[in-house]
């Protein structure tokens, strides 16, 4: 393909990227066939089902710089827990410690290559998985050692900062030990200046009998464009949880694929969002069962209110040969004002017959007559509205075990529900 | 789940019932598709000139369309030239006054499938449009529908007889640029039935269609037009046959409802083409396009279908809910043995201001079968009050079938209610173990539960045909147990 085919969009991350390759780590062969592919797919068009009711036209009109260097950045949140590491743009801010929060950490300089840079193939974001593999420039690898258990949580706060619009690569690769358990948190913020797009991929791996719990807040500003893939593998009797909390960002998009790779696999997916403002969030997730007696749940919550619009599909595949499993999938909505809009679309692909598989979604508005009860027991209009909208979210919130993150999600519902339901009385 | 081998194979190797071939004389159209062959058709059927304007256009259109390939289906390629676009018995005179003139042939075919054609058919009360090929044969009880006004004729008739009929609602549900095959159908169609009720009238009778492939190397291309008229009713059957053949032979339907004030049509399908052998060879493509719009306010359209027959079933009859207070539904049984494939559903358009919708979904598959459920509830931002129920529900017998869910929900206003719940699941062992220890034989057992898991759906079918419909599913399944 010669140079003048591609469009100016691809054409700009590709002259980018030749700029800015001296300075990336890796190897070179690696970074170019990743720009190759990212370049090769392009960016989504209209008529792609993966992003039917998603459009990337504003993303693809946009020119970002790709981050280059380390920036100190202003005003990085407070932490939720005691063990923190900051990454602005993917790159670590300080020195990177050898251990923290239960994980050995490594980078490009100290761990392998091959596990940093992996290449990951099909699905809607692959061509932003490979834009990433390219530009990347901080990787970070989080392992456990054999049967080591942690209760601590690691938070990651993943910062994307710059004095123009910039293009953020974030990269972690979790590799979980047999018998290990671990916690990790990840904060996806920015400096709030500009209009940023940050690209992320995290890359998990768990061991025989391995336990992750992920909890991932993503609370960009008015302005981000956020794309994230999240890839994990499940081994045998091993378990992967994740608490997702996806209140910012103009528009993002989250694509978690998990792969429940051998028997008695398990993972639970569980969710909330915010789509307010004119904020456009739109979540896949995708669940293989490739083993028997493999366990998922997917629990999805979400709001959209004024001109948001909240995006769900959830797949689940049960694999011939993959007897005994279970597949499950929850999404409820609410739409709370007119110009909102919720499009679901929960998914079952079954390939084998001794499974226990289904799926309920609903959309729709708050209950009349609880409104009413509580209205009648000297609640206000905003206040019923209110204490129903975070029952509604509560139900999955529930499930977040980390107080200091829970009470975080609560409150910035709260508060951005109270000016919601206000206006709407 | 253990049974006598021996039993079960000569249950599997069981042939399809309707697999015999008339030796009727007909004209035939040499294969091939162009503008000649489109002027051709039209000129046969003496069709006015705008008829012939509104083909071509299509056909026009078509050769600027690709094909489509989203579903969840494998479908070897499809020449669009090798296949003959028209297909009649041959006339011994100008047509059939009355059922004695119809080729005695063709009567026993009928008698065959058991159509109740024949002036015993007045005990069922069904009157029938029969389609053979493509060229609509019969239509019994014209006279006693006229007496209420009722207009049930073959479409080219009704192209005749009613032209500002048809040019007023042709294409104003599924119009020409529609999708792939609906477009092929409305350059091509050479038959199908039409039906006009007027204000006020609720149609004296059941009306019928049945539709049969003949002749090899045809397609199958009928349209099917029904119009209620303010404040009328009409319950509409249609079943369907073909002989067993190697080759895929096409059938691309189109079926258009149109439904005004108060007016309420009740369209059920007994769908039983060829699905090919045991190893997949052969079968019909059933591409069809199938729309009702809901035009008037209280008006109500219920699609029921009974889908087993078929190598491929492409469909998802549809509601446009334009009128305020309308209600669609749709009630499907999908049935795929053997290496048959189906991926249908519905969509249910909201329009108008508290409309509803009811879906309910039951999937069968067997053998290498795969069956998808594919749906769309749109609630658009004016239909306030909207409500919309979605209930499908698979079953899986055997390890090398597939069942598959996708369901899309578009909502827009946040006065809506939209509901789905799905399930997957196999005929459980301890349900199969009751019926077996109170002396049932495993393959009643199976057709008991399987008929329980699909009674919500029969009930919605006029009687006849929900004997018919119970009895097709236990033919189908039979030996896909074990």
């Amino acid at each position: 393909m010669s140079a003048t085919a591609f469009s100016p969009a691809i054409a700009h991350y590709r002259e980018a990227f030749k700029r800015l390759q001296p300075e990336l780590g890796g190897t070179a062969s690696r970074r170019v066939a990743a720009m190759e592919r990212f370049a090769e797919l392009g960016f989504p068009g209209a008529r792609e089902e993966a992003w039917k009711y998603t459009s990337l036209r504003r993303l693809e009109s946009r020119r970002f710089a790709p981050a280059a260097s380390t920036t100190k950045p202003v005003d990085v949140p407070a932490p939720f827990v005691a063990q923190r590491l900051v990454l602005a743009n993917g790159s670590p801010v300080e020195a990177v410690p050898a251990v923290l929060g239960g994980f050995t950490l490594g980078t490009l300089m100290t761990a392998p290559e091959d596990q940093l840079l992996r290449a990951f193939g099909g699905g809607g974001t692959e061509r932003f998985a490979a834009l990433n593999t390219a530009l990347t420039i901080g990787p970070l690898l989080l392992s456990t050692a054999t049967g080591q258990q942690s209760d601590d949580v690691l938070q990651l706060t993943l910062i994307t900062t710059g004095t123009g619009p910039t293009l953020a690569s974030p990269r972690i690769a979790v590799r979980m030990a047999p018998g290990s358990r671990a916690r990790l948190l990840i904060d996806h913020v920015d400096d709030g200046t500009q209009e940023h797009f940050t690209n992320a991929v995290l890359d998990i791996e768990l061991g025989a009998g391995a336990h992750l719990t992920l909890y991932r807040l993503q609370r960009q500003g008015e302005r981000a464009f956020h794309i994230e893939r999240i890839e994990c593998r499940v081994g045998e009797q091993a378990k992967f949880v994740m608490r997702d909390s996806q209140l910012g960002a103009a528009l993002a998009r989250l694509d978690t694929n998990v792969s429940l790779d051998s028997r008695g696999a398990a993972t639970e997916i569980t969710g909330v969002f915010l789509a307010d403002g004119s904020r456009h969030l739109d979540s896949h997730i995708h669940v293989a069962h490739r083993a028997i007696e493999t366990t998922s749940l997917q629990d999805y919550r979400g709001i959209a209110a004024n001109k948001g619009r909240g995006v769900f599909n959830g797949k689940a595949i049960v694999h011939e040969g993959a007897q005994k499993s279970n597949a499950r999938q929850v999404n409820r909505n609410l739409l709370l004002t007119p110009g909102a809009e919720i499009d679901t679309k929960p998914d079952l692909e079954i390939y084998a017959d001794d499974v226990q598989c289904g799926h309920g979604t609903t959309t729709g508005q708050l209950d009349p007559n609880a409104l009413f009860y509580l209205r009648s027991r000297g609640l206000s209009e905003p206040e019923a509205r209110s204490a129903l909208t975070r029952a509604f979210a509560g139900a999955v919130m529930a499930r977040v075990d980390e107080p200091a993150l829970a009470r975080h999600v609560h409150d910035e519902l709260d508060r951005r529900l109270v000016g919601l339901l206000e206006v709407a009385a | 789940m253990a049974s006598t081998p021996t039993e079960l194979d000569a249950l599997v190797a069981q042939k399809y019932q309707h697999g015999f071939v008339t030796d009727v004389e007909s004209d035939t159209l040499p294969p091939g598709l162009d503008e000649d062959v489109v002027r051709v058709i039209s000129k046969i059927k003496r069709e006015p000139q705008f008829m012939l304007d509104w083909r071509l256009q299509a056909l026009r259109h078509w050769h600027t369309m690709a094909k489509p390939d989203w579903a969840h289906l494998r479908i070897a390629p499809i020449d669009y030239q090798s296949i003959s676009y028209y297909s009649a018995p041959r006339a011994k005179t100008d047509g059939p006054k009355s059922l004695d003139e119809v080729d005695p042939k063709l009567l026993a075919t009928y008698e065959k499938l058991g159509v109740p054609l024949h002036e015993r058919a007045r005990l069922a009360g069904v009157a029938v449009d029969a389609v053979f090929d493509s060229v609509s044969v019969a239509t019994t009880f014209k006279d006693k529908l006229a007496k209420a006004g009722v207009i049930f004729c073959s479409f080219s008739d009704a192209v005749l007889n009613h032209p500002e009929l048809i040019e007023q609602y042709l294409g104003s549900v599924v119009p020409y640029t529609d999708n792939y095959f609906a477009t092929l159908n409305s350059a091509v169609f050479s038959d199908g039935s039409f039906v006009y009720v007027p204000k006020g009238v609720r149609c004296p009778m059941e009306l019928s269609t049945y539709f049969r492939i003949n002749a090899a190397n045809t397609g199958q291309f009928e349209r099917t037009l029904i119009i209620a008229d303010e404040g009328s009713h009409v319950s509409y059957l249609e079943g369907c046959t073909a002989p067993m053949r190697d080759e895929n032979q096409l059938h691309a339907a189109v079926v258009e409802l149109v439904a005004l004030n108060d007016a309420s049509i009740k369209y059920s399908t007994v769908q039983n083409w060829y699905p090919g052998d045991e190893n997949g060879v052969g079968g019909i493509y059933n591409f069809v396009t199938k729309r009702g719009e809901c035009r008037g306010a209280n008006s109500r359209i219920s699609w029921t279908q009974v889908e087993t027959g078929s190598a491929i079933t492409w469909k998802y009859p549809s509601c446009v809910l334009t009128g305020d207070d309308s209600v669609g539904e749709f009630y499907s049984v999908a049935l795929a043995n053997h290496y048959q494939q189906a991926d249908t559903g519905t969509k249910m358009i909201h329009i108008g201001r508290n409309t509803r919708s009811t879906i309910v979904s039951k999937g069968i598959s067997a053998g290498r079968g795969q069956n998808t459920y594919r749906g769309l509830v749109k609630v658009l931002p004016s239909a306030e009050g909207a409500r919309n129920f979605t209930q499908c529900d698979s079953l899986l017998m055997g390890d090398k079938c597939g069942a598959h869910t996708f369901p899309y929900m578009e909502i827009r206003n946040p006065s809506a209610v939209v509901e789905h719940e799905a399930t997957t699941s196999k005929i459980a062992d301890d349900q199969l173990f009751y019926c077996r220890s109170r002396g049932v034989s495993e393959e009643d057992a199976v057709n008991m539960i399987v008929n329980g898991f699909c009674k919500v759906v029969f009930k919605e079918l006029p009687m006849e045909f929900a004997v018919e419909a119970q009895n097709l599913l236990a033919v189908s399944l039979e030996g896909s147990v074990g």
